[in-house]
């Protein structure tokens, strides 16, 4: 935080870009979107004001009042009466309203005046009010409200020295309210008033590009015809798009295999280089453009304003599971990573609702999954990658999670009881924005390097200790089935081989589960390294060798072992077991119970054995395995 | 090049050693400060 003791709070309504002037204001990265609930914790950095004195600044998750009921809005108003344990009462508060719906923004805006704390309002997307031809006076709202009103347009970084400026000192004081305090009516009728008098519309109303956008995006049949349709393109997409630079990486880890293959000697070091730390560390690395389309396409999602709208699509689905629309946000968000899902649904008013909509955020399908599908899902094809029948397969993965979710929140729901707190659901649609293409941009490159961080950590250390557990002890023999066996691996694989089998796996793919636990992108890499077989051959260790490698082998009695069945099985396996620990302690945290974290993964990991089970015997008992 | 050399035996049991020693240190950070998603480094405490 800042070397002064200055702090300095961002209010106002959700979603009127709070997020956005924070990070312009202190360069940080804070996730933003276009739609109410992206920010749901306090948010600290520093800035500084227009004389360079550097400020301490956080920003609130939004609230409608100061009187909310969510988890989220409740920080609001802890922090901004100063009763928060771990943030002092801020010294100014910047009020941030959004310029095109004055009439409801300005209501918590009074609210927080009257708390007699020094307020800056900031009118923001002045541009977007302008382009609908609204007209505003900043310097008679300001005269009205006795506090200064700078008009900014956070994305552009547009007004921002004003308002810097507005932040030097003294801080101005509180005003004299010209409407009675605490009066929810008569600040109702004051802020109509000063809206007449100081912003003046255009005389017709014509129908926006949003409004028309939402004729199709919201009509009850043609706006699922687009949703289905929007997520087949995404995966769709992320197979075809990616193509290219995964055969980069391939070819860089073929090049660095050769170069060490070229180098060394043969020996153990050379076979932990090239098996252990490039082919399995490059197995996993492979997916990385895959994952950088999925952040993209889900921050152009974010960014347009279309979630919102998929929520309300979702809405009546989501009442006949128990849930409100409200819980479709966090879920939704779970399709790129289950913790800020978790976290979103702090904006959830009913705890049990609230609970529900924790506990079943992990079936949505996070990005960490998709290697695993990338490999498996081209198996079904006959190894061919890319094409329609890959992108609905996808979308069939990403279905089944969300309907199990769905599912298991509607047993929950009616085992917890009815909600003391009543639920509403009142969602805003924004107006469609074009996206902030910086953001998005710097959002996914910031996401790619995590995950690169994260394999030239976790997953490195993960291989390595895999290698090891693979080759020693050692036996002098020529037959590597028989080498491997000897191995730490191999007992392991032996022991645990009579467990996994019933759900069509061999101990080998046992044991890569088994590592998967860690994080489970490391299944790809732990299958690269388990299923080498033979050095000699001159083979590399892409994703298609991989896949080969898998098709080719075969049980004792010769039937395939990576026939469909035992394929669907692996990928139940993974669309339901929570196999993520950071997940668990955010879950933890959220629900304030270790009982929670810990019931949570049990379940789900019991109810992923028991299904891929389910999967694999039936589909034997029709003759498929 | 001679084959199997004694010094890669020890160089990789080293690394193997000093992987074993990073992620228990890992594991420690972790009590402390949050390592985040391991696919996409959301909630790290950096």
């Amino acid at each position: 935080m800042a070397d002064s003791n200055e702090l300095i709070a961002l209010a106002g309504n959700p979603n009127v870009g709070k997020t956005t002037l924070f990070n312009a204001l202190t360069g940080a990265l804070e996730k933003v979107g276009n739609y109410a609930g992206v920010t749901v914790s306090v948010k600290r950095g520093t800035m500084r004001n227009a004389h360079g004195k550097p400020l301490g600044l956080i920003d609130l998750p939004g609230a409608y009042s100061l009187e909310g009921g969510s988890p989220d809005q409740l920080i609001a108003r802890e922090v901004l009466l100063g009763e928060n344990e771990k943030i002092p009462k801020p010294d100014l508060v910047v009020c941030v309203l959004d310029s095109s719906n004055l009439e409801r923004h300005l209501q918590i805006a009074l609210e927080i005046i009257e708390l007699e704390i020094p307020v800056v309002i900031a009118l923001n997307m002045i541009d977007l009010a302008e382009t609908s031809g609204l007209r505003l006076d900043p310097a008679r709202l300001s005269e009205e409200l006795g506090v200064p009103v700078i008009p900014i347009q956070a994305d552009r970084g547009k007004g921002l020295v004003e308002l810097k400026q507005a932040l030097g000192h003294p801080f101005p004081a509180p005003p004299e309210l010209r409407w009675e305090r605490g009066n929810e009516e008569s600040r109702r009728t004051f802020g109509l008033k000063i809206v007449a008098e100081t912003a003046r519309r255009p005389e017709t109303h014509s129908a926006t590009l949003s409004d028309k956008l939402d004729r199709i995006l919201l009509h009850p049949v043609l706006g699922w015809v687009c949703f289905i349709g929007i997520m087949f393109t995404l995966f769709w997409s992320i197979f075809s798009f990616a193509a290219i630079p995964m055969g980069w990486i391939e070819s860089l880890q073929e090049g660095a295999i050769g170069a060490v293959e070229g180098i060394m000697a043969e020996g153990d070091l050379r076979d932990l280089m090239t098996q252990g730390i490039i082919g399995g560390v490059g197995a996993v690395v492979i997916f990385l453009p895959q994952i950088l389309l999925l952040f993209f396409f889900i921050g152009l999602m974010e960014s347009s304003g279309y979630m919102s709208r998929a929520a309300f699509l979702m809405d009546g689905f989501m009442a006949k599971v128990g849930l409100s629309g409200k819980a479709f946000l966090p879920l939704l968000s779970s399709y790129a990573c289950a913790i800020p899902g978790v976290m979103a649904t702090r904006t959830i008013d009913s705890p049990k609702e609230r609970l529900v909509t924790i506990f079943v955020a992990p079936w949505m399908s996070c990005s960490a999954r998709l290697p695993v599908y990338l490999l498996l899902v081209p198996m079904l094809l006959g190894g061919s990658e890319g094409g329609a029948a890959q992108a609905l397969i996808f979308l069939g993965i990403y279905v089944l999670g969300t309907l199990t979710a769905f599912a298991a929140a509607r047993i929950l729901r009616g085992r917890l009881g009815p909600d003391e707190v009543k639920t509403h659901f009142l969602l805003e649609l924004p107006p469609y924005r074009l996206p902030q293409w910086g953001y998005i941009f710097r959002h996914v490159l910031d996401r790619g390097g995590a995950f690169l961080k994260n394999a030239g950590t976790l997953i490195l250390g993960i291989m390595i200790l895999l290698w090891a557990a693979t080759t020693y002890p050692k036996l002098d023999s020529d037959d590597p089935a028989e080498v491997l066996s000897h191995t730490l691996v191999g007992r392991i694989s032996h022991f645990i081989e009579p467990v996994v089998k019933p759900m069509g796996f061999d101990g080998r793919t046992g044991t890569a589960i088994l590592t998967s636990f860690a994080a489970r992108e490391v299944f790809v890499g732990s299958m690269a390294q388990l299923f080498h077989i033979d050095e000699s051959e001159d083979e590399t260790e892409t994703r298609k060798s991989i896949r080969d490698r898998l098709a080719a082998e075969t049980w004792p009695d010769g039937r395939k072992m990576f026939s469909p069945a035992a394929v669907i099985s692996l990928l139940i396996f993974y669309i339901y077991a929570l196999q993520c620990l950071p997940t668990s302690a955010v879950v933890a945290r959220e629900t304030r119970s270790w009982k929670w974290a810990v019931g949570q993964f049990v379940f789900m990991t019991a109810f992923a054995a028991l299904a891929s089970l389910a999967v694999y015997q039936t589909a034997k008992l029709f003759g498929l395995a | 090049m001679s084959e199997n050399p004694d010094w890669q035996s020890w160089a990789a049991a080293g690394i193997v050693a000093a992987s074993c020693a990073a992620l228990i240190l890992r594991a420690m950070r972790s009590k402390r400060k949050s390592n985040g998603c391991s696919s996409c480094g959301e909630n790290r405490d950096d």
